[in-house]
């Protein structure tokens, strides 16, 4: 092997690493492990055993903020809750629900220093034991806030992508 | 003789093809190639190929047919009503219905028949008729009304209502 051969392959491993761990390092990749681990505590696996929920209900606050703002068009609903009422109400609805599962696509974020916005269109299909099964998609927006380097959401909008009138 | 001229044709066939897939690789072939894949990119980008999933727009457009999405159709003009659009969905799904109302109009069905501002609107592409029901709504600023054309579904099972206009990403190319 030659040297030029050498110095040029070193050169674009270092600018490869450098690329890495600037992606690593930056917001959008954080809020986007932030919104997989939402749509994780959200959703839940047909036939899940009973102990799956002590440890995900814990990370609430590690993706919430202290106090979270809910709206939606479709059940209509406004509503503000701490983690620990977000909490109470996600082990509510799990009790209710057999599966609901989410799958995001097309998110845009909108960063300016310590707050972000940011808004996906996701596929919510889920079964309950009272209204079987159903599959809806909804355009989701919101925003995070960073504290100790941690972006945590702080507002949730939803919307019907098609808003049914019937 | 005919043996002799018959194996002549086929052994220039043969070359023919084998020239066509295993060019002589030089400047000529590869501006050729970069043209044909610049093209292609462009053209499958402008009109999206799409297979329709679902029979809501029955009989006007069937189950699993191809489609191509013109992305262009409405960068000058607006929607109008009556035009078939795609609107983005989720992901790399779209939905493909009719756009039956703008911003402002009141849109309601009665006994199946669409009404728009006071007046029945005649739609020749519907074929079968349920008894919707729906009592009239004015669609909000930026939004459309849009609807299937199969109205033969109840209408719970039937995906229709307001959508913001700036999910209409074109109208179909045919």
């Amino acid at each position: 092997m030659n040297r030029k051969f050498l110095i040029i392959s070193g050169i674009i491993l270092l600018l490869a690493a450098a690329a890495g761990i600037f992606y690593w390092c930056s917001d959008r990749r954080k809020l986007n492990v932030m919104l997989d681990d939402a749509e994780h505590l959200v959703s839940k696996r047909p036939a899940a055993a009973p102990h799956d929920g002590v440890l995900k209900y814990a990370a609430v606050d590690r993706i919430f903020a202290e106090t979270l703002t809910v709206s939606c068009d479709a059940p209509a609903l406004n509503m503000s809750l701490t983690n620990a009422e977000l909490r109470t109400w996600l082990v509510a609805m799990h009790r209710h629900i057999r599966s609901l599962s989410i799958k995001s696509g097309d998110r845009e974020f909108h960063i300016s220093q310590d707050r972000a916005g940011f808004s996906f269109n996701a596929e919510i299909s889920g079964e309950s034991s009272r209204h079987g099964s159903s599959r809806e998609v909804k355009e989701i927006s919101g925003r995070a806030v960073k504290k100790e380097n941690r972006w945590l959401i702080s507002e949730l909008h939803i919307k019907s992508v098609v808003k049914p009138h019937y | 003789m005919n043996t002799g001229k018959s194996a002549i044709l086929r052994q220039k066939i043969r070359s023919g093809v084998k020239k066509f897939l295993i060019p002589e690789w030089n400047l000529r072939t590869a501006v050729k190639l970069a043209v044909l894949l610049v093209v292609s990119t462009v053209f499958f980008t402008v009109f999206r190929p799409c297979i329709i999933n679902g029979e809501s727009m029955l009989p006007t457009y069937r189950n699993r047919k191809l489609v191509f999405c013109n992305t262009l159709r409405y960068l000058k003009n607006p929607p109008q009503r009556g035009d078939v659009v795609v609107i983005k969905y989720v992901g790399s799904k779209y939905l493909l219905k009719r756009l039956v109302a703008l911003e402002g109009d009141t849109v309601g069905f009665t006994d199946g028949r669409l009404i728009v501002n006071g007046e029945t609107v005649d739609e020749p592409y519907v074929r079968c008729r349920g008894s919707w029901n729906l009592e009239p709504v004015t669609v909000a600023p930026g939004k459309c009304f849009v609807v299937g054309d199969n109205r033969g579904q109840p209408a719970y099972e039937h995906l229709f209502g307001e959508v913001d206009l700036s999910r209409i990403i074109g109208g179909l190319l045919f």
